[in-house]
């Protein structure tokens, strides 16, 4: 629970005609990992499979191209008994899914065709009216002209500049007379014989010539008529179309559900990529497998292959660390703390896994920072309420909210009103510097433990130098409890002399010493690099530090606003007043709760796990055998 | 907060980081000396040697090492910055993934295979904003722009459309790119807090140097006309005005523009033969103007900028003298390639 399981480096060599079956048993048990394998390149030079790990590439992202256009697929689709599938099966999936994919991409092309279309014709019904506001007469648009080339189109405003000056060299002349929704509607006349190169212009800069109606100048509404009967088409057009897509859906509905279980069947083979390798008819796969698991792979491939394999373990070496997968498993409750963990990184093998300690100090801050037995209880309750769409975070959100119920009771707050519970502890608001100085101190304690565990972490690293000299290192700690001694001494006003100078100094001079070692640049970035962040870093211990008085301030600004929700429900009448407290209290727990739910996030992130916890391990992938695409699992 | 407080340590990082820069005569020695020896010089410039192989695979490694490295340097020098200073050295990043959009966009229209065009594409680390596989695993253009509307890229893949269901050409969909990332750029030097008029300076001698070499090629090596060649332009004023490029892609030959450009470039490009030697003169300039932004310790941005600029041909100066080592081609050419004044 406090680190990530302990792994093993695996290696199965078999013969080559077992591999994709191997591949397929390997994700049944959906414990291993494969990994480029450390095999000798000498041993086994060969790649097998890249041609059916390209088809499988290709049919893949056909398929979920294909099915991102029709939805119609169910969500939940049961897996069928794993079979091998072979390379030419492979292949004609593949084709067949090229050719639906090709109608589909075509149904694609055509929605946007007619989309464009109709939003051509609606700027046109549009224009119609502004037709009246070009001073020339309508009949010299229509048709062509001999000695003059005259056309009519839009182009994106921002090209109008340009497009005039362009077509100023062909001696033609630009006038604008509309603008609708970033288009500008043009007229462009100049002498006919240069229509070839006042076309090249037009082009570069999007024109769409605009036809003008015959019977725009006598007969507006008939060419209005016209107009609005071509963009019915369109829309009748538009239907069509999404009748194609629901006919492609309803057609290879079942074929597609099928394509979807052989490829999830193919996917393990191909997922292997370089971790496959082979000499005619040997193969070895590298991986990584969780130590507690290694036993029930070997049964499963004794079950399956007898004896016509070798799987050797070992542990992993020191020089490995960075490579290992890290294994994070948890009791249900902690979940859901898990995806919040792993937002800000996955922890490096061997390294702290801060699930726990983040689920205790977020629920707990929560709670100090939101206080209220009536508001706890209401996220709480709201959390089982929406727990059908909170899935696993249910249970992460009534933890909050029973924390800021029980912060409640010690505060003695119900819905804001301190008058109906007395506290356990105290109001916030009775004693706002003793609160400040709690404040004060968890910060302390956090960063403190924080810190402790960095030194852990860079000593399971084997890296004793930044353990002991960096900043976020042993040095760093006594630099930061040094800072904590010398400045209680002077806040309390007792005497600061030499001893507090020297519990600051050496631990920062040795601070500044590994800043200065570890840069080996020219002696000018040295300087600048050891100033710069030698002040960062006392800089960033304070700062971080006061960071933490916003737990106190929350508490104090929870109590604050549920006054200032009294005083105005207190200006109204009886019926007034209650809506005031009662939209109130939705808006503190709302806004209120959320700002406090982001600033403890903040708190973890920035001033906890950035202290101890690289969060750049690689996650555990082991081969599964899933419908999904394997990225989207 | 003036601007030396506000770039000072910005300041400090472009000085350490151009002390780093290779000499000239470092150059030259470069392509002098035997393969066992470059390590030392390479060391200066903050990289290692490269592999004695003369494959494809090496040079592409070569030089996607050299584009990291230039990468690197911005990360770094973008820590130091923030608003529009910080998005403008960012975008001048994405530079290297319009290559790789350009290069998807013709393995496209090419049918060329997937795994083919992943070789030549450059890692973006941390710069990386376009979904690659996803792009890759496309079947056509149409597709491909319908799943660029939906990245950053969306202005270009709505322009690219245009012009791709007009015209079908890669040449046009290339320069569509092009232009509108230039366009993009002029915008954020001007919306860069502290660029002042180095920044404009260095960034109208970049836009006025590919104006310039952009008229030459449509006009004279794609034979488009007039109109059609300015329109291509990119769309942003600086020493070489709307009336200046104008009145050039009227002109009717290479040596008629060359001999009407208005200073400062016109006495620079004075007898020049070829759209190669322009560039080559119009480069040297843009790296003297570099030198001269970076001498002068102004604290803006524009000394990152110009410290960029003098890395970035650094580094293909680099490239041109050890590729050009490993496949046996005379001194002369690789000194030539490189940029260099003549022996």
């Amino acid at each position: 629970m406090f680190k990530p399981l302990p792994m093993q480096r695996a290696a199965l060599f078999m013969l080559s005609d077992d591999a994709p079956l191997a591949a397929l048993t390997l994700a049944e048990r959906g414990v291993f990992n494969p990994e480029t394998t450390h095999l000798s390149a000498n041993d086994l030079p060969e790649f097998p499979g890249e041609s059916y790990r390209e088809l499988y590439r290709s049919a893949r992202s056909r398929l979920d191209k294909t099915l991102a256009h029709c939805s119609a697929l169910k969500d939940e689709l049961p897996m069928p008994a794993p079979r091998l599938v072979s390379e030419p099966e492979l292949a004609a999936l593949d084709e067949w899914l090229r050719a639906v994919w090709t109608e589909c991409s075509k149904c694609q092309e055509g929605l946007r065709h007619f989309e464009e279309e109709r939003k051509h014709i609606d700027q046109l019904l549009r224009a119609i009216d502004n037709f009246a506001a070009l001073d020339i007469d309508l009949g010299l648009l229509v048709g062509s002209r001999r000695f003059i080339d005259v056309q009519i189109g839009t182009v994106p405003v921002a090209h109008v500049a340009r497009l005039r000056e362009a077509l100023g060299i062909a001696d033609y002349l630009v006038r604008p007379f509309l603008e609708i929704e970033g288009l500008t509607h043009l007229v462009v006349a100049g002498a006919a014989g240069k229509e070839d190169e006042a076309r090249g212009v037009l082009q570069a800069a999007g024109w769409r010539a605009i036809e003008i109606p015959l019977e725009l100048r006598e007969r507006p509404d008939k060419a209005r008529r016209d107009l609005q009967q071509r963009l019915d088409k369109v829309l009748e057009e538009t239907d069509l179309q999404c009748r194609v897509i629901e006919n492609t859906q309803k057609e290879f509905n079942d074929r597609l559900i099928e394509a979807q279980q052989v490829l999830a069947m193919v996917a393990p083979y191909a997922e292997l990529g370089e971790a496959l390798r082979a000499r005619g008819g040997l193969v070895g796969i590298g991986g990584w497998v969780p130590r507690v698991d290694v036993a029930s792979l070997r049964t499963a491939l004794e079950e399956r292959f007898d004896k016509r394999f070798v799987l050797s373990v070992r542990d992993p070496r020191p020089e490995e660390r960075l490579q290992v997968p890290s294994v994070m498993r948890h009791v249900w409750f902690l979940r859901p703390i898990v995806q919040l963990v792993k937002t800000y990184g996955v922890p490096r093998y061997g390294e702290i896994d801060p699930t726990l300690l983040f689920a205790i100090t977020f629920i707990a801050m929560y709670g100090m920072m939101f206080g209220d037995v009536g508001h706890g209880l209401s996220i709480a309750l709201l959390g089982l309420a929406l727990r059908k769409r909170l899935r696993q975070f249910t249970r992460f959100v009534v933890a909050i909210g029973l924390s800021s119920a029980s912060f409640g009771l010690a505060y003695g707050s119900v819905f804001g009103y301190e008058e109906w519970l007395h506290p356990l502890w105290m109001s916030p608001l009775t004693d706002p510097t003793r609160m400040l100085t709690l404040a004060l101190y968890w910060g302390i304690g956090f960063i403190v433990l924080t810190t402790l565990l960095n030194i852990r972490n860079r000593l399971a690293d084997g890296d004793w130098e930044k353990a002991l000299l960096d900043r976020g290192g042993l040095a760093g700690l006594l630099f930061y409890l040094g800072l904590l001694y010398a400045g209680f001494r002077y806040a309390s006003g007792a005497e600061v002399g030499w001893l507090e100078g020297l519990v600051v100094l050496v631990p920062y001079a040795v601070i500044v010493g590994h800043i200065w070692h570890e840069n080996a640049v020219s002696l000018g970035e040295r300087i600048l690099i050891v100033v710069i962040e030698g002040f960062e870093t006392v800089v960033k211990y304070i700062s971080n530090t006061l960071s933490f008085l916003r737990v106190a301030a929350f508490s104090l600004n929870h109590v604050a606003l549920a006054i200032a929700v009294f005083t105005l429900a207190g200006m109204l009448d009886t019926a007034g007043h209650w809506i005031t407290v009662v939209l109130g209290n939705v808006f503190i727990i709302g806004f209120e709760g959320a700002i406090v739910a982001i600033q403890v996030l903040r708190l973890e992130y920035y001033e906890g796990f950035s202290r101890f916890y690289s969060g750049d391990g690689r996650e555990f992938r082991p081969l599964t055998l899933a419908l999904g695409s394997p990225g989207k699992t | 907060m003036g601007p030396a407080s506000r770039y000072a340590y910005l300041h400090g990082r472009v000085s350490l980081m151009g002390a780093r820069l290779l000499s000239e005569t470092a150059l030259a020695n470069l392509s002098q000396v035997p393969a066992d020896q470059e390590t030392e010089l390479l060391a200066a410039g903050g990289l290692k040697p490269p592999s004695e192989e003369q494959t494809v695979g090496a040079m592409r490694s070569l030089e996607q090492r050299l584009i990291s490295s230039l990468l690197a340097d911005i990360v770094v020098l973008t820590r130091a910055l923030t608003g529009g200073a910080r998005d403008f050295l960012i975008y001048w990043a994405y530079r290297f993934e319009l290559s790789n959009l350009k290069t998807i966009l013709r393995a496209k229209l090419y049918g060329e295979s997937v795994a083919t065009v992943r070789e030549q594409l450059f890692d973006m680390g941390p710069f990386a904003r376009l979904p690659v596989d996803e792009l890759l695993r496309t079947d056509d253009v149409t597709e491909l722009l319908r799943r660029l509307e939906g990245t950053p890229y969306a202005d270009i893949a709505r322009q690219g459309r245009r012009i791709y269901d007009e015209q079908h050409e890669p040449f046009a969909l290339d320069a569509a790119v092009d232009r509108q990332y230039f366009a993009g750029l002029a915008k954020r030097s001007r919306e860069a807090e502290g660029g002042g008029d180095p920044l404009r300076t260095l960034v109208g001698n970049l836009i006025d140097r590919i104006n310039l070499l952009w008229l030459l090629r449509y006009r004279f090596a794609y034979g488009l006309p007039a109109g059609e060649t300015y329109y291509l332009l990119i769309p942003a004023a600086y020493r070489l005005g709307g009336n200046e490029l104008q009145r050039l892609s009227q002109l009717g030959s290479f040596e008629e523009v060359i001999a009407n450009v208005p200073p400062p470039w016109g006495p620079l490009l004075e007898g020049a033969q070829s759209a190669a030697e322009v560039t080559l003169r119009l480069e040297r300039d843009t790296w003297r103007l570099a030198r001269s932004v970076m001498a002068r310790g102004v604290f803006t941005t524009a000394r990152a900028f110009a410290y960029l600029l003098l890395r970035e041909k650094e580094l293909r100066q680099i490239r041109a003298v050890v590729k050009g080592k490993r496949l046996g081609v005379a001194p002369d050419l690789v000194r030539e390639a490189m940029g260099l004044e003549a022996a």
